[in-house]
C-alpha cells in the first residue's frame, strides 16, 4: 500500500509581485524518488524552499499528515525533512569534517549513530575522506556536491529534497552522484529530485512531475513520462 | 629600565581592557557583519553593575565579575531581540543607525537613574609586590590574567565547540544554516550574549583600575576599542586581541614621550596611518562579496 509522505495542496509562492508558484498540488509516496523537472524559472527551487520553510507560502503542505505551514526551517529539519539547496550551500569557512558534523546538529543524543553515518559517508565518498581536515571552500564543485549529499545523510532525514545535484558536474561525476542517490533511495529514504537533466532524473525515479511557469503541467509514472511525446520534445530533445 | 618595564606593565593593563572590549565588537561583526555601536555603552553597564554589586550588595569579587558579565550579557541579548532582530533583513545602514540610537538610549537611561559619577569601592585588597624595582599591583595582575583567560576561552569556544562551529557557519551563510537544523535566532542571541558579557567583564576590570565611573564613560572607550578591533582586523578574534594591545601600547608610550593631552591625538593618528597601509587590519582578510 502506497503511503503518502508529503502532500502538497494548492501551493502558491510569491516574491513581491512575482508569482513563482501558482496553485500546485501533488503527493510524494514514501520510499519513492519523485523527479521534478522543468525549465529554468519554472518554480522548482521555490517549491523546495516552501517545503523546507525557507519561504512563506499559501496553500497547504502536509508532512506525515501534519501541516508545516508557518514552521521555522530548523523545526522542519527536526521533523525529518532535509534540503540540499541549489548551489550546495557548503560552509566554506568550515572543514569538511565540520560541515558533516554540523549537519548532525539535532542528533546530539545519538553519538554512535552519528559516528556510524560519518563513516558511511566517508566510505561512500572516499575523496571526502582524504580531505576531512581541509576547508571546504577549497573543494572542487563535484566534491562540494558530494559533501552536500553527505551532509544530508548526516541529518538522517526521511525525506531528502535535492536541488540540481548534477549542476556543473562532468557527465562521469553526474553518473556517480545519480548512482549514490539510487543507493540512498534503496536504503529507504524518500527523495524529491529537482533536475535540469530530465532524462537521467526520470530514469532514476519512480514518479515524475513536470512544471512550467509555476504550474504543474504533467504528472505520472516516470517510465510513462519518458515515453510521453510532450516530455520527449520539450525536455529530452528527441 | 625599571621605568620602561613599569610602562610596559601599564600598557598590558590598558591593552587587556581594550582587547576584551574589542572582542565584543569583533564577535558581533564577525558573525553578523553588524557593527554594534552600542557595545561601548554595554561596557558602561558592566561597570555600573559592578558598582551595584560592590557598593550596594557587598559581594565578593568573583561574584561581582559574574554578576556584571551575566547581567550585561542579558541586556545585550535584549538589545538584539528588541532592536536588531526586527531589522535583520533591512539595509545595513538602518541597523547601524539603530545601534547608535541604542547607545544613546542606554547612556541617557543610565543618566536618568544615576546622574552623578560613582566611585566603585575596592573589590580586592590592593597589594603591591616589588620585583627587582618593578612594582606590580594585584589589580594589574588580576586584569592581565583574567583577560588572557577570557581570550583563550573565547578562542576555544569559537574554534572547538559545536556552538562556535555554528557561529562560523552563520557568518558564512545565514540562509543555509537553518537547513542543518540550527536555530539562527539562538546562535545570534548567543553571539550577542558572549559579546556583551565580555563588555560587562571589561567594565568590571576597568572599574578596578579606574574606579570613577559615569554614564558617558563607554563612548570614548568604546570608540577606542572599536578602532582596536578594526586595526587588528575586525571579525578576527586574534586581531581584536592584537589591536587592543597595540592601542594600549601606543597610548601608554605616547603619554610617556609627550604631554598627556597629546595621547589620544597621537594614538589615533598612528592608527589612521596603519589603516592606510593595512585597510583590512593587521590580521583581517578582504571579505569576499557573497551574493
Amino acid at each position: 500500500m502506497a503511503n503518502v509522505l508529503l502532500s502538497i495542496k494548492n501551493l502558491s509562492v510569491s516574491y513581491g509581485n512575482i508569482k513563482a508558484l501558482r496553485g500546485i498540488s501533488f503527493d510524494i509516496i514514501e520510499g519513492q524518488i519523485t523527479a521534478l523537472i522543468g525549465a529554468n524559472g519554472a518554480g522548482k527551487s521555490s517549491l523546495l524552499r516552501a517545503v523546507s520553510g525557507m519561504v512563506k507560502f499559501d496553500g497547504e503542505i502536509n508532512y506525515r499528515g501534519r501541516n508545516i505551514k508557518g514552521m521555522a526551517a530548523h523545526k522542519i529539519v527536526s521533523m525529518g525533512i532535509t534540503h540540499v539547496p541549489e548551489g550546495r550551500g557548503i560552509f566554506g569557512s568550515l572543514t569538511v569534517r565540520e560541515n558533516l558534523t554540523l549537519a548532525a546538529w539535532l542528533r546530539r543524543n545519538d553519538p554512535e549513530g552519528v559516528k556510524r553515518d560519518y563513516e558511511h559517508v566517508i566510505e561512500l565518498f572516499p575523496r571526502l575522506g582524504e580531505r576531512v581536515g581541509q576547508l571546504s571552500a577549497t573543494l572542487s564543485g563535484g566534491e562540494q556536491q558530494m559533501l552536500a549529499i553527505g551532509r544530508a545523510l548526516m541529518s538522517k532525514g526521511d525525506l531528502i529534497l535535492l536541488d540540481e545535484p548534477s549542476m556543473g558536474l562532468s557527465p562521469v561525476l553526474a553518473d556517480e552522484i545519480f548512482g549514490i542517490i539510487d543507493e540512498i533511495s534503496k536504503a529507504g529514504v524518500t527523495i524529491l529530485l529537482v533536475e535540469q537533466n530530465a532524462f537521467m532524473a526520470l530514469q532514476l525515479s519512480h514518479h515524475g512531475c513536470v512544471m512550467e511557469n509555476g504550474e504543474l503541467t504533467l504528472e505520472g509514472a516516470a517510465a510513462e513520462l519518458l515515453d510521453d511525446p510532450r516530455v520527449r520534445q520539450a525536455y529530452l530533445g528527441v | 629600565m625599571v621605568y620602561i618595564s613599569q610602562q610596559l606593565l601599564n600598557m598590558l593593563q590598558l591593552g587587556s581592557i581594550y582587547a576584551v572590549i574589542a572582542l565584543g565588537y569583533t564577535m558581533v561583526y564577525g558573525v553578523l557583519s553588524l557593527i554594534n555601536f552600542a557595545h561601548g555603552d554595554l561596557f558602561m553597564i558592566g561597570a555600573f553593575l559592578c558598582f551595584i554589586a560592590t557598593a550596594k550588595l557587598h559581594l565578593p569579587f568573583v561574584v561581582v565579575l559574574v554578576v556584571a558579565a551575566i547581567g550585561t550579557a542579558a541586556i545585550g541579548m535584549a538589545v538584539e531581540r528588541l532592536a536588531y532582530r526586527p531589522l535583520r533583513d533591512a539595509p545595513k545602514v538602518s541597523a547601524i543607525i539603530t545601534a547608535l540610537g541604542v547607545g544613546v538610549f542606554i547612556e541617557n537611561f543610565t543618566l536618568a537613574l544615576s546622574p552623578y559619577p560613582r566611585h566603585v569601592p575596592e573589590m580586592l585588597p590592593n597589594v603591591s609586590w616589588n620585583l627587582g624595582g618593578l612594582t606590580v599591583s594585584s589589580i594589574q595582575g588580576v586584569i592581565v590574567v583574567l583577560s588572557v583567560l577570557l581570550m583563550v576561552g573565547l578562542d576555544f569556544i569559537v574554534r572547538k565547540t559545536r556552538y562556535g562551529m555554528a557561529m562560523r557557519a552563520l557568518a558564512w551563510d545565514i540562509k543555509t544554516l537553518p537547513l542543518m537544523g540550527v536555530s539562527v535566532n539562538a546562535i545570534i542571541a548567543l553571539t550577542f550574549a558572549i559579546g556583551a558579557g565580555f563588555g560587562g567583564a571589561a567594565g568590571t576590570m576597568y572599574a578596578m583600575a579606574f574606579p570613577v565611573i559615569d554614564p558617558y564613560m563607554g563612548i570614548m572607550i568604546g570608540w577606542k576599542a572599536f578602532i582596536a578591533a578594526v586595526v587588528g582586523g575586525i571579525g578576527s578574534i586574534r586581531g581584536a586581541m592584537l589591536g587592543g594591545y597595540i592601542l594600549g601600547a601606543v597610548e601608554t608610550f605616547a603619554a610617556v614621550a609627550l604631554p598627556s593631552t597629546y595621547r589620544d591625538f597621537i594614538a589615533f593618528t598612528l592608527l589612521l596611518i596603519l589603516l592606510i597601509f593595512r585597510p583590512n587590519g593587521i590580521l583581517g582578510v578582504p571579505k569576499t562579496l557573497k551574493v
